[in-house]
């Protein structure tokens, strides 16, 4: 029976769990993980799910692992290639990558918009542990649906006596006030305020600015958390690298200039409208389990799952932790992809060296510079539709699952003004196109609907919508 | 060899007693079961370091004899592991795991004659996190540097690398807020008597201290599988003294009363109760993982409480949980696993309890104990 | 204004869930109805073909959704249709009964009564009585925000 020690891939928090092979896929909770005391959110607790088998194939046909890394290779040869990783798998297999994406490197994240001594700030959170320590706690994010594991960090600040603020658009069990995030000015900040943010390739890059600012200009301290499993090792080991937004990619591949894009561990359904990923001549993914691109992939790559990989994740905190597998076959495709071998333990040893660190050792946290950055300026545009779809980014989301949320979130009011029915649906309209869903009233702020699921009428994480009995 | 019977062994093993705790006793009896051919597998901790092991199912003689050695900081789940897989196996278990699968028993995921109970005494668990912080705040250690644990007369010791020792009372830790899981303290269940056997160093006395276990034998299988360990070569065993059993008694009885003052200090009458209940159950997630884990609950995936709860619901109280404080009224075995794995530190096992305690006092049914099935469906009921 | 002041100057009328069984309390229902014994309007009936059928699941839900009380009703003891149906239905009821009370529920708000075909005085009786007392408690602390 084989048991591996694990990360998992939901979030980058760094949940540590076991999976045994025992016939199916089982999880056990590993209770000795520093990060979350071995409890898993309803994402951690969906992985048997999420590791869906994959197999190599070229053009839809089965082959070798060795075959269709050749066959990758062959095909970004023609120079028109994209390199695409959110940093859901090893620090390793990344560093790897970013060597061979030279050209052309896509981490999802909109560093180039953002003054570049705010790039270390956003890329390394700060110990859970202080945010247990902190005296006022604001948050720009939903910790119940997005980051569950932090919400029992912020239940034990508020043990000790700790007040947090919400700035969302629902009423948080866990807040003592909740602040419209439309109305962000009433926010009274001090420097003992810890601001607890999220930082993704679907954030709002004014918005980002403008929490980097609020907290820049009350001395508060800041922490943004990362939706993939090595968000934060793929944005520290890219700080230096010609790095490319999606938004550029997305303007690429429209115009023609990219032709081929190369995934590693990561889906571009989910960040790429489908008419564009479209006009690809070439979508080559190599991942550990079949998700939504596997299927339109012309080559796919399918290396072991993480929780059979060797190597290092980093978790939001910085810390490093290993992954229990011992596969390294990840890396021996991407080494035949760029033509050269690569070796596990040379790559170990510059990601301990560029962490400063001896051994990888998951109880403690290398040390970090946290650089004060300049002040700045954000230009926020207010949301000026009348109602509107916030759509709440969760690991489900992410990652293209089924889960338990077709429905949208709205408050008593709203639904008494629509006359809607109990137990009836909601016609919600955008980009021309209506759906009907279920609805659950909450405390959720005056014609605001929320939703974990995506619905394919959004544009963004605000999307104005009209919305009718 | 009967049942009833009370006998201190030890392992043959050099290495085995060594390294296991008391004599290594536990250790040679499953490796001499799965040797045997008594058995076709067993439930073995593979130990990672002495703050974390992970329960594994083996065929393999040398990983039980690698995993000797007890730990107390590692509270694990053997019966949702053994559960639907119709195994020959033996296994040994803390009070709980032992109640957990005789009512997976019950519910026909494991076959009673083909499991092999080794249980094991227990004073107590707890959780490595709250170990380790335990560890740096209160006995000013690093963690790395311990390499033994004990409890001994209400006392919890580490010794550490350089061959010093560490006491502080458990008393005092649990006043703290470390110590042992919530639970653990209001367990009633010391001595393991629903095993096959019960073993634990409680009544070793003299040269024996720390180097023999103290057995006593439950059942005809106990007794079967203890012979097969002395056939086998693996085990001796000699008659204990009067004075061992006696220690042993007041040891349970001290335990128990200790227990019994924990549940009364928990469990105080509440007035606003739903709204307690509610308080308690706000930061939910619905992540699942109490019933996943929970080791009387045989349902699977599909169940009563997951197939009726939507997230879409805008209830006062999650149906899930309503179902699940009813199913677990009469099979509730306080194990505290629910506790242990809530993402949002939710005391569940103390929110089960609430509902537990009062139905299986007065229908005086005790599961977990011995075969008999839950009041649910046999008893007649006066109305 | 509360739900429990709105309660008591609308003169709010609670919502009862009765489940009666198909052979006797709902014959017990009709010839309340039929005998034209009085009762205020605050039951709605679901009518189950034995009392053994109510999960105590059905009785959740009820609250969940709004009931101000729920009612298990069924035919006397040895009177089942189906020979041993409500003695079912009291093991069950045991527990059902136990959680709720433990949940803090007041125990007016879940009742239980076997009621034959002939008694629809008694039936009428029940609802009256149940009715009063629920009115006297006000509306249910798990009815749904928006739910009257």
């Amino acid at each position: 029976m084989n048991v591996y020690s694990t990360i998992c891939p939901g979030c980058n928090f760094g949940c540590g769990l076991y999976i045994r092979e025992n016939g199916k896929l089982e999880l056990d909770f590993r209770k000795s993980s520093p990060a979350n005391a071995g409890k898993l959110c309803r994402f951690g607790m969906s992985l048997p799910r999420f590791y869906a088998p994959l197999r190599s194939t070229v053009d839809g046909k089965e082959t070798t692992l060795d075959e269709a890394a050749k066959e990758a290779a062959k095909r970004i040869s023609g120079g028109s290639a994209a390199f695409l990783s959110f940093g859901n798998t090893t620090c390793e297999e990344l560093l790897a990558f970013q060597k061979l994406a030279e050209s052309y490197l896509c981490t999802g994240a909109n560093f180039d918009a953002l003054p570049k001594d705010t790039h270390q700030t956003l890329s390394v959170g700060i110990p859970y542990s202080e945010v247990e320590t902190a005296k006022h706690i604001v948050l720009f994010i939903d910790p119940y649906e997005q980051y569950p594991l932090i919400l029992r960090r912020l239940l034990a600040a508020k043990k000790k006596g700790a007040k947090i603020t919400s700035v969302w658009w629902k009423k948080l069990a866990v807040a003592d006030e909740t602040v419209n995030p439309a109305d962000i000015s009433k926010l009274q900040l001090t420097k003992d305020s810890l601001v607890i943010a999220d930082f993704h390739p679907f954030s709002d890059v004014e918005q980002v600015k403008n929490v980097l600012s609020i907290a820049k200009n009350s001395e508060a301290r800041i922490t943004f958390l990362k939706p993939f499993a090595n968000s934060t090792w793929a944005y520290i080991a890219a700080k230096d690298a010609k790095q490319k937004s999606l938004a550029q990619l997305v303007e690429d591949i429209n115009k023609g200039t990219v032709k081929t894009l190369f995934c590693l561990e990561s889906d571009p359904s989910e960040l790429i409208p489908q008419d564009v990923l479209g006009k690809l001549t070439n979508i080559i993914v190599q991942a550990g389990q079949a998700g939504a691109i596997t299927n339109k992939a012309h080559v796919v790559v399918a290396h072991e799952p993480l929780y059979k990989k060797k190597g290092t994740l980093i978790n939001n905190e910085g810390r490093a932790q290993a992954l229990g597998g011992g596969s390294t076959n990840g890396l021996d495709a991407l080494g035949i992809v760029a033509g050269t071998k690569l070796e596990f333990n040379s790559l170990h040893e510059s990601v301990k060296k560029s962490l400063g660190i001896a051994a990888v050792d998951e109880f403690s946290i290398p040390k970090y510079e946290r650089p004060a950055y300049a002040a700045l300026q954000a230009a926020l545009k207010p949301v000026e539709a009348k109602t509107a779809l916030v759509s709440v980014y969760n690991p489900f989301m992410w990652f293209n699952m089924i889960d338990d949320n077709d429905f949208v979130e709205m408050s008593l009011n709203t639904s008494r003004g629509l006359k809607l029915l109990k137990g009836g649906t909601i016609k919600i309209k955008s980009n021309g196109s209506t759906i009907e869903k279920k609805f659950r009233v909450a405390p959720v702020q005056e014609n605001v609907l929320l939703s974990c699921k995506k619905f394919g009428i959004e544009k963004g994480t605000i999307t104005p919508v009209e919305v009718s009995r | 060899m009967q049942k009833g019977e009370m006998l201190i062994g030890w392992s043959t093993k050099e290495d085995v007693r060594k390294r296991g705790g008391s004599g290594g006793l536990v250790t040679s009896v499953v490796a001499a079961a799965l040797e045997k051919k008594l058995v076709d597998a067993v439930v073995v901790l593979r130990k990672i370091n002495e703050f974390e092991a992970v329960p594994i199912i083996t065929s393999d003689v040398n990983e039980v004899l690698n995993s000797a050695g007890s730990l107390h900081s590692v509270p694990s789940n053997f019966a949702k592991l053994i559960a639907d897989r119709n195994l020959k196996i033996a296994l040994p278990a803390k009070g709980c795991d032992v109640r957990a699968i005789i009512e997976q028993s019950k519910r026909n995921a494991i076959n009673p004659d083909n499991t092999f109970i080794i249980g094991l005494n227990c004073g107590g668990s707890m959780h490595p996190v709250t170990t380790r912080e335990m560890l740096d705040v209160l006995y000013k250690i690093k963690p790395e540097d311990v390499q033994g644990e004990e409890i001994e007369k209400g006392k919890l010791i580490f010794e550490t690398k350089d061959g010093k020792e560490h006491a502080i009372t458990i008393d005092e830790l649990e006043e703290k807020g470390y110590g042992r899981r919530e639970n653990c303290r209001y367990c009633m269940l010391k001595i393991p008597n629903n095993a096959d056997l019960a073993c634990g160093n409680w009544g070793v006395t003299g040269d024996l201290v720390g180097k023999a276990t103290f057995v006593e034998i439950n059942s005809e299988k106990g007794a079967k599988l203890l012979q097969n360990a002395i056939d086998a070569g693996y085990v001796q065993i000699q008659k204990p003294d009067e004075k061992g059993i006696a220690t042993r008694a007041k040891i349970k009885g001290a335990m128990e009363g200790l227990g019994k003052k924990w549940k009364e200090k928990v469990f105080v009458p509440l007035d606003n109760r739903l709204e307690y209940f509610r308080k308690e159950l706000e930061h939910c997630i619905d992540c699942g993982a109490c019933k996943t884990v929970c080791p009387t609950c045989s349902c699977g995936d599909i169940s009563k409480c997951t197939e009726f709860h939507s997230r879409a619901d805008p209830y006062r109280m999650s149906m899930y949980h309503l179902v699940r404080f009813l199913h677990l009224a009469d099979s509730c075995i306080g194990c505290g696993q629910c506790s242990d794995v809530c993402p949002a530190d939710i005391q569940l096992a103390r929110l089960y309890r609430r509902f537990a305690n009062p139905v299986q006092e007065e229908l005086k049914y005790e599961p977990g104990i011995d075969l008999r099935k839950p009041p649910y469906f046999e008893a007649k009921l006066e109305v | 204004m509360s739900a429990e002041t709105a309660a008591k100057v609308n003169g709010w009328e609670p919502k009862i869930v009765a489940f009666c069984c198909n052979w006797c309390s709902y014959g017990g229902a009709d010839s309340a109805g039929m005998g034209r014994f009085q009762q205020p309007p605050t039951a709605r009936i679901i009518r189950v073909m034995c009392s053994g059928r109510i999960d105590p699941l059905h009785v959740f839900n009820a609250f969940l959704e709004g009931a101000d009380a729920v009612l298990v009703t069924g035919c006397h003891i040895g009177d089942c249709h189906y020979v041993n149906g409500n003695d079912k239905t009291k093991i069950k009821y045991k527990f059902l009964e136990s959680v709720v009370r433990e949940l803090g529920i007041e125990k007016e708000r879940l009742q239980l009564n076997w009621i034959s075909a002939s008694e629809g005085e008694k039936f009428a009786n029940f609802i009256r009585d149940v009715t009063e007392q629920i009115k006297k408690l006000g509306p249910s602390p798990l009815k749904p925000e928006g739910v009257a």
